[in-house]
């Protein structure tokens, strides 16, 4: 008995230690070179009040044993969406006695702001990271069009401008007409008949017709007439920017006229079902964690770190982490560190730089490029053994898939979130199916914003419909079935399907993985944060995006924090 | 008539080998257009560099040709006469090839509509498209009408041995001239009004440029007086040109015996009185800045005056402007060559201002960040070559069919003469 109980208590600490080991995001992973760990807690100091632009960001830098550690510089980052995902400098800050670093910050959007803090190490810490959230109430001012006194002569200003620039081709033209005609009438009567377009009359006589006809008038009116246009006409209609927002038509795959309207926007506010939210905690150990990014003394990358990474793909046992933001594809080696297998030309057509997808096929990785819009085809070993250039109707916006999947045969799903549609092409690229409209639109209409894509063991496709917060279904022939998980998504990003049917999703907002039965039934979370949103977090799941799935192993690819495996318990 | 009928060797070595720097020129533009404007030196946050001061630079030269044919017809100089036809060219070229920048500098060329389709009329860009265009076509008025006596003259001197081409060319545009006292009051009237709208366009033209940079919020570009600044800068580099121009022709076609060492002075005299207003502006704005010292104007000063941008702006000012107004005050250099060295000078230092006018105030950031480096790459340095080298070529081209100097203007005014010495002649024996 006391054995047992023996037993428990030693399993009890190592899931413990393992848990903890988990929230690598703010803690050291191991003491390096005698240093002490380092621990660095994110939290902002001051809300915004009611008015007020600025917030203020903090974060504490401690010892593991939680003694402040003072004088070290940290620097905050915000994670920005701008020419893709990355990480935006705000500041530096040194460390006070407490250990705690401030940064002044005037936030340039309303709504949840991502904050990553980074400690960079020294002789007597090693590196740490931590990452946190808050939202920005505040109304942003820098955009705001500055209110300029003068109203009445800016108004008018255009005008007079126009005017006086239709005055000087009227002068022009008058001087032009009438110097050619006189001159031309002016000439002797005896004169050969060398004028321009007549002769031998006199000035009164010269008919204006044909020096109406002449390309400098015509040229000159053309201009005056542009003039005109642009300076009376286009003010009132210019201000709409209809002409960018308009709907351009677009063919699908097969062949139907459709309105494509701009890019739509991701909501990024939780949606509607906040109450199913608090659904339970399945049972899931983390069995593998890689912090997302390593740094050297100065805070600057390693080189094999990763820079945002977004995917993550498993072939033999054998891990591959696509390092989006620098083109690569890294691989976990044995001692659990990461090392470059492949790098790829950033400008050449087989860049990998900024894809979010990843896949496997036959011991193959393929990797979902969104620079020219192809799918790079490598060996384990790093090797690319292809590049396959969907042939795809022209759409309103580039083609930068955000989801691929493989099916048995070797055709390949992608999804096109720019176009609001999910394509079936074949190993040659060429298009076999499409689904949706090109519109964004809803439940089994299409999609708002798909994104990532997976394949369950009947060939069943599930795709994540990132501006519907849900999960579609559909037949491996593309028809739909279902739509599962509005209720309890608020951004989900990736989808994964285990032996058993159990759909798992990453959510970028709630930073979990919700998990659905194959009948769409909500069944619990993995890697709930332990606070709420907005709030401060030590839980390991920061930006949860990747997600796939091998055996009984869950495998997660979190932006900020890294990769985590969790080891799945049957259902 | 020479050039017109027979043009030497030399005319061809110097057509060919200017021809080559265009036509790489072009390899290059074809080269930046397939591959995009990655091929150049130019990055997110230095989005203007060597062709937007190109662009600056030969409007601005071309504006100083006009305005000195202008000014000079208009207070009636007699000794404009061999100067007026090159400088009037000149300002065409130069702003044939200046207006071509923008686009250039554009990445993709063929969104250069969206400037119309969605076209702001509170944007400088777009009434500076309008400017440059009104000036253009102003210019080539300002160019043919005075033109329109040689072509006659062309066509009667010349007859058929100028081949049919020419010919047919001659015959249409000297609508018929014979030099009647009608047609001479018509020319001239025509003439004198497009001189007088000639000179506010010019400022204009330059002014919306000017107003291109002064309204962009760069702390370089915040000075109130940039648009005279520009002006002036432009009529400094314009009138070196012109001295350039002239003196190359001069010394190509041997025109010794029309163009004279006094016509190099007088406009010598021009070039000083504007280089020396250039660096009292220079020195107004500077001192202004200087000593308030504010955040951004300051940066941008120590950058310019101490930093690393210290040594240009040096060989600028001493190079472009003291040496040059030495060279013309001093009375042993004073001479053809003398100015001409002095022209050349400040025509390459103006280019140089205009460089360390656009440039840094772009490479220095708004927010704390570093300061970007940036360093034209071959393709624009070439398409430069080539801009530079497009301008005389098309001067060489456009005189191969019109007379170089104004034939008419210097029996018009060796005619006056005549006459006032015969008056004065009559009136003294009288």
């Amino acid at each position: 008995m006391r054995m047992r109980k023996l037993a428990v208590i030693i399993a009890a600490l190592v899931a413990l230690t393992l848990t903890l080991s988990a929230s690598g995001s703010a803690r050291a992973e191991s003491p390096v070179g005698g240093r002490t760990p380092a621990l660095l807690r994110g939290v902002t100091l001051t809300d915004q009040a009611a008015g007020q632009a600025t917030v203020t960001l903090s974060a504490k830098l401690s010892a593991d044993d939680g003694t402040p550690a003072r004088g070290e510089q940290v620097v905050f980052y915000e994670l920005s969406s701008v020419f893709g995902e990355r990480l935006m400098t705000l500041g530096s800050a040194m460390t006070d006695a407490t250990g705690t670093a401030s940064l002044p910050y005037e936030p340039t959007w309303k709504g949840q702001h991502t904050v990553v803090v980074r400690y960079g190490g020294d002789s007597e810490y090693t590196p740490a990271q931590t990452t946190f959230r808050f939202q920005s109430t505040a109304p942003p001012h820098v955009h705001q069009n500055a209110q300029f006194g003068l109203a009445t002569p800016r108004k008018w200003a255009p005008l007079g401008a126009g005017l006086a620039v239709l005055g000087v081709w009227g002068v022009l033209g008058l001087v032009l007409v009438r110097t050619v005609l006189g001159i031309t009438a002016a000439a002797p009567a005896t004169a050969p008949a060398t004028a321009f377009w007549t002769s031998r009359r006199s000035f009164r006589q010269v008919s204006l017709g044909p020096a109406l006809l002449s390309p400098l008038v015509l040229a000159l009116a053309a201009l005056t007439a542009a003039a005109l246009f642009v300076g009376l006409v286009l003010p009132r209609t210019h201000g709409s920017e209809a002409g960018l927002a308009a709907p351009a038509a677009v063919s699908d795959a097969n062949g139907v006229q459709s309105d494509v309207l701009a890019a739509q926007v991701v909501p990024t506010a939780p949606s509607a079902g906040t109450d199913a939210q608090s659904g339970r905690v399945l049972a899931a150990r983390v069995v593998q964690s890689i912090p997302a990014f390593s740094t050297d003394e100065e805070g600057n990358l390693t080189p094999n770190s990763p820079d945002l990474p977004a995917a993550v793909a498993v072939v033999n046992d054998h891990i591959f982490v696509l390092d989006t933001n620098h083109g690569r594809v890294l691989t976990v080696t044995a001692d659990g560190q990461l090392a470059r297998t492949f790098e790829s030309d950033p400008d050449g057509q087989t860049s990998v730089a900024h894809a979010l997808a990843m896949t496997t096929h036959e011991g193959e990785i393929y990797v979902a490029a969104p620079l020219f819009g192809n799918i790079v085809q490598l060996s384990t070993a790093g090797h690319v053994d292809g590049v396959i250039q969907p042939l795809l109707p022209k759409a309103a916006l580039p083609f930068q898939p955000a989801g691929i999947a493989v099916t048995e045969q070797g055709d390949i799903w992608l999804s096109d979130p720019g176009n609001h549609r999910v394509v079936l092409v074949s190993g040659s690229g060429v298009l076999r199916a499409t689904i949706a409209r090109a519109t964004a639109a809803s439940g089994s209409e299409g999609f708002d914003t798909p994104g990532g894509i997976a394949l369950d063991g009947s060939g069943r496709l599930w795709v994540v419909d990132i501006g519907n917060h849900d999960i579609k279904e559909y037949s491996s022939q593309g028809t739909f079935v279902s739509a599962i998980g509005h209720d309890q998504l608020s951004m989900p990003q990736d989808v994964a399907v285990d032996g058993s049917g159990r759909v798992f999703v990453t959510d970028r907002a709630l930073r979990e993985i919700r998990v659905f039965g194959s009948d769409g039934a909500f069944l619990g979370s993995i890697g709930k944060s332990d606070g709420a949103a907005g709030g401060p977090s030590d839980s390991g799941l920061q930006y949860p995006s990747g997600i796939e799935i091998s055996g009984d192993r869950l495998f997660v690819m979190d932006r900020l924090s890294g990769l985590f495996v969790f080891q799945l318990e049957a259902p | 008539m020479r050039p017109i009928m027979r043009p030497g060797q030399f005319f061809w070595v110097v057509v060919a080998g200017l021809s080559t720097l265009v036509l790489l020129a072009l390899i290059a533009y074809l080269e930046q257009l397939k591959e995009g404007l990655g091929v150049t030196g130019l990055n997110q946050r230095v989005s203007w560099g060597f062709y937007i001061s190109d662009m600056v630079f030969f409007i601005g030269v071309s504006y100083g040709g006009a305005m000195t044919s202008a000014i000079l017809r208009l207070t009636n100089a007699p000794w404009r006469a061999p100067l007026s036809r090159l400088a009037e060219t000149m300002a065409v070229m130069s702003v044939l090839v200046g207006a071509v920048f923008p686009l250039i500098d554009m990445g993709r060329p063929e969104r250069m509509i969206y400037l119309f389709r969605y076209g702001q009329v509170g944007s400088p860009v777009l009434w500076d498209v309008i400017a440059v265009t009104t000036y253009l076509t102003a210019g080539a008025v300002f160019l043919y009408l005075p033109l329109i006596p040689d072509i006659a003259a062309c066509r009667d001197r010349l007859g058929p041995a100028a081949g049919r081409v020419r010919e047919f060319l001659y015959d249409r545009l000297a609508l018929g001239w014979h030099g009647t006292p009608a047609q001479k009051h018509v020319l001239e009237w025509g003439t004198t009004v497009v001189a007088i709208v000639i000179i506010p366009l010019a400022v204009s033209v330059h002014s919306v440029l000017a107003f291109l940079f002064g309204v962009t919020s760069r702390p370089a570009w915040d000075s109130t007086i940039l648009a005279p600044y520009f002006v002036l800068a432009a009529m400094f580099s314009g009138v070196a040109t012109v001295i350039l121009v002239t003196a190359a022709f001069r010394w190509a076609y041997h025109l010794e015996a029309y163009i004279e060492e006094k016509h190099f002075k007088y406009l010598a005299y021009i070039m000083m009185t504007l280089g020396a207003g250039y660096g009292y502006f220079m020195f107004a704005e500077y001192l202004t800045e200087g000593y308030k010292m504010h955040q951004g104007p300051g940066s941008i000063l120590e950058l310019l005056l101490v930093g690393r941008l210290a040594p240009f702006m040096w060989l600028f000012g001493v190079g472009g402007l003291i040496v040059p107004i030495l060279l013309v005050a001093l009375p042993w250099t004073r001479n053809v060559a003398g100015i001409s060295v002095a022209a050349l000078a400040v025509v390459l230092a103006m280019w140089l201002k205009r460089f360390l006018i656009v440039v840094p105030g772009l490479a220095q950031p708004l927010m704390p960040s570093s300061v970007v480096i940036y360093w034209p790459s071959r393709v624009e340095i070439a398409i430069t070559l080539g801009a530079a080298a497009a301008i005389p070529l098309l001067m060489m081209l456009f005189f191969r069919l019109f007379p170089i100097i104004s034939i008419f203007e210097i029996e018009e005014i060796a005619a006056t003469d005549t006459t006032h010495h015969e008056e004065a002649a009559i009136g003294a024996a009288g």
